[in-house]
């Protein structure tokens, strides 16, 4: 019930939070992003199974940047979809993940002219919303990934010119700090959980002694056709060290999309 | 200048080594075992160490199975040979949950009915039954001559529609009493079970504890937690009920067995059952070979296991003299029981 009532809140804050940024007239800067990805990713996590599951990921990612005129603020909002079908080394697609992870950001904008810079210093919210489902096991079949932390962040814009064209080469990193997620007890069953109410220890801290965790993410724009299009690398390590479970979920990712 | 250079250099590389220290030390992995039998054994070996409910309740050594069956493992021997042994070692602990699944077998400990006699006749149901019987849900059901209703369970594997059983009590609502033939069921769905039982009940009932590992110890378990039975929403029967009972009784039909008990009107007759009160999880080898195993323990509720079965109130076995007259000596014992009400 804190769960679903957490899950709602973060619904509401992130409607609101998109009302306000949909109205551009009042931004020196409206920036949106759409980009596809697909890469390899590698998982494990020893509530379903001691092996780790490696194959083919998918992404999708939407992010807003905004910026208030006269003002050195940025605000972002990230939804990020990713899903996978992976296998063990002795059973191929035994894993089905799906997750959807969304960031609000606010950042503090250090501008340079010469050459054209824009250092982006900030944090953010970083929600997590997802599970993960094993085909082969009886009472222990699947896993939710649910999380909230706050993430120190910086992007770097570098702005240039070959020849007549504006290029320009992004790269965004945040550290999730602090936080909290959803785990099992060791050898508790969703069972247990949901249809008996015997929760125990089942909101962990998440901290970098938990699993250090980091989101990358390195593009290059180059204006085509009166397009800003956009391609690049996605790097997202996820893990979690909690009830003597261990998770990690690495993503390696190339992705490709528009600005706009 | 030049000391002050060097000690500057030392500090840096010396920086930068722990830094890359705790790169490494901070990637949260799993020990990975090869993929040969002497891998898949200690992978298998380490899983049921790690996991495994039930070592002190059985008395098992885990460290003295491992020195034992690590001499029987050779790198040259084939997948059915490792199957074998790996399957042996499982069986050391005696218990029907815990298998070992590859594409050509599986490891089992069948010994819990396999060692008792059946107790039960596909050629004694189906006369009972006879050709005018109905099908719900996969259960089948008909009045009997006597009329008291008979109500065939054999499996818990799918959920149970609430619909289905309304209807099915309702149609033995002439009845005097009810048997619920549970014999050879194997278990399932735990929500099953309690779908079923709950339509027993008028008012919510303890019906046992169960407890889960919170460690890789062997006796890191969580504190013992009530199991309470609720009433189910539909259709409740308030006449006497026997449960048929023998040694295939397992898993989520021994916890059935376990939750009547807590009913009003109930009583249990045949032999005791099979038990099975570890609810399982899996896990996996390098192979892929998959590994079930007990890993919440479940007790009655005077806190007692009943991993190795429930006692009925009633004993009774099939008569050789019975099957030869088609009677079903259980049946006809749960008959008179009701008769005699």
């Amino acid at each position: 019930m804190r769960m679903l009532t957490m899950a709602l809140g973060l619904l509401v804050s992130i409607v609101a939070y998109s009302q306000v940024t949909t109205d551009s007239t009042r931004y020196q800067s409206l920036e949106r992003v759409r980009l596809f990805g697909i890469g390899h990713t590698d998982i494990l996590d020893t509530y379903l199974s001691q092996e780790k599951s490696t194959g083919t990921e998918l992404h999708y990612l939407s992010q807003t940047f905004s910026r208030h005129a006269d003002s050195k603020i940025t605000r972002e909002m990230t939804h990020h979809l990713f899903a996978s079908s992976t296998g063990t080394r002795g059973n191929n697609n035994s894993l089905l993940t799906a997750i959807y992870g969304f960031r609000l950001g606010c950042y503090y904008n250090l501008d340079f002219s010469s050459p054209s810079i824009n250092l982006m210093i900030g944090g953010l919210m970083d929600g997590t919303l997802g599970g993960a489902y094993n085909t082969r096991n009886s009472n222990n079949p699947a896993q939710a990934r649910i999380a909230l932390t706050i993430d120190p962040a910086a992007r770097l814009c570098w702005g240039f010119r070959i020849a007549r064209f504006p290029m320009k080469l992004n790269y965004a990193v945040s550290l999730p700090l602090i936080g909290a997620a959803f785990s099992p007890n060791y050898g508790q069953s969703y069972y247990e959980i949901f249809s008996k109410g015997n929760y125990d220890h089942n909101i962990v801290l998440v901290f970098p002694f938990s699993g250090p965790q980091l989101h990358q993410m390195l593009t290059f724009d180059f204006s085509l056709f009166k397009t800003t299009f956009s391609f690049g690398y996605l790097g997202d390590i996820r893990q979690l060290k909690a009830n003597s479970l261990k998770y990690h979920h690495y993503s390696n990712a190339v992705v490709f999309g528009w600005k706009f | 200048m030049l000391v002050t250079d060097r000690l500057m250099n030392k500090r840096i590389n010396f920086t930068l080594l722990l830094l890359m220290v705790f790169a490494l030390s901070s990637c949260v992995m799993e020990s990975e075992f090869s993929d040969n039998p002497q891998g898949n054994f200690e992978a298998l070996w380490k899983i049921m160490d790690e996991h495994y409910c039930f070592f002190d309740e059985k008395g098992v050594d885990w460290n003295e199975v491992h020195t034992s069956y690590a001499k029987q493992i050779d790198a040259q021997m084939t997948e059915s040979q490792l199957l074998e042994v790996l399957g042996n070692m499982l069986a050391e602990v005696k218990d029907g949950h815990v298998n070992l699944f590859t594409s050509f077998d599986m490891g089992r400990y069948w010994g819990f009915h396999e060692h008792y006699p059946a107790n039960y006749s596909d050629t004694l149901i189906n006369r009972y039954l006879g050709t005018d019987y109905r099908i719900s849900n996969g259960y089948s059901y008909r009045i009997l001559d006597d009329n008291i209703g008979y109500f065939r369970c054999p499996s818990f594997t799918g959920p149970i529609g609430a619909g289905n059983l309304d209807n099915i009590l309702l149609f033995f609502q002439p009845c005097r009493a009810l048997i619920i033939d549970l014999r050879q069921n194997g278990g399932g769905l735990i929500s099953s079970a309690e779908e079923l039982a709950g339509r027993f009940t008028n008012e919510e009932v303890l019906v046992g504890y169960m407890k889960h590992k919170t460690g890789r110890g062997h006796n890191d378990f969580s504190e013992l937690r009530p199991q309470k039975l609720k009433p189910g929403s539909g259709v409740r029967w308030q006449k006497p009920v026997v449960v048929l009972t023998n040694r295939a009784v397992f898993s989520a039909a021994n916890e059935f067995v376990k939750y009547m008990r807590c009913c009003p009107n109930v009583t249990v007759i045949g032999d005791k059952t099979g038990g099975g009160a570890g609810l399982p999880f899996s896990s996996e080898l390098p192979s892929g070979w998959s590994v079930r195993f007990s890993a919440c323990p479940m007790y009655n509720t005077e806190k007692e296991s009943t991993e190795n079965g429930i006692e009925p109130d009633i004993r009774v076995s099939l008569t050789k003299d019975d099957f030869l007259k088609n009677r079903d000596t259980i049946i006809e014992k749960a008959r008179s029981f009701i008769n005699g009400l």
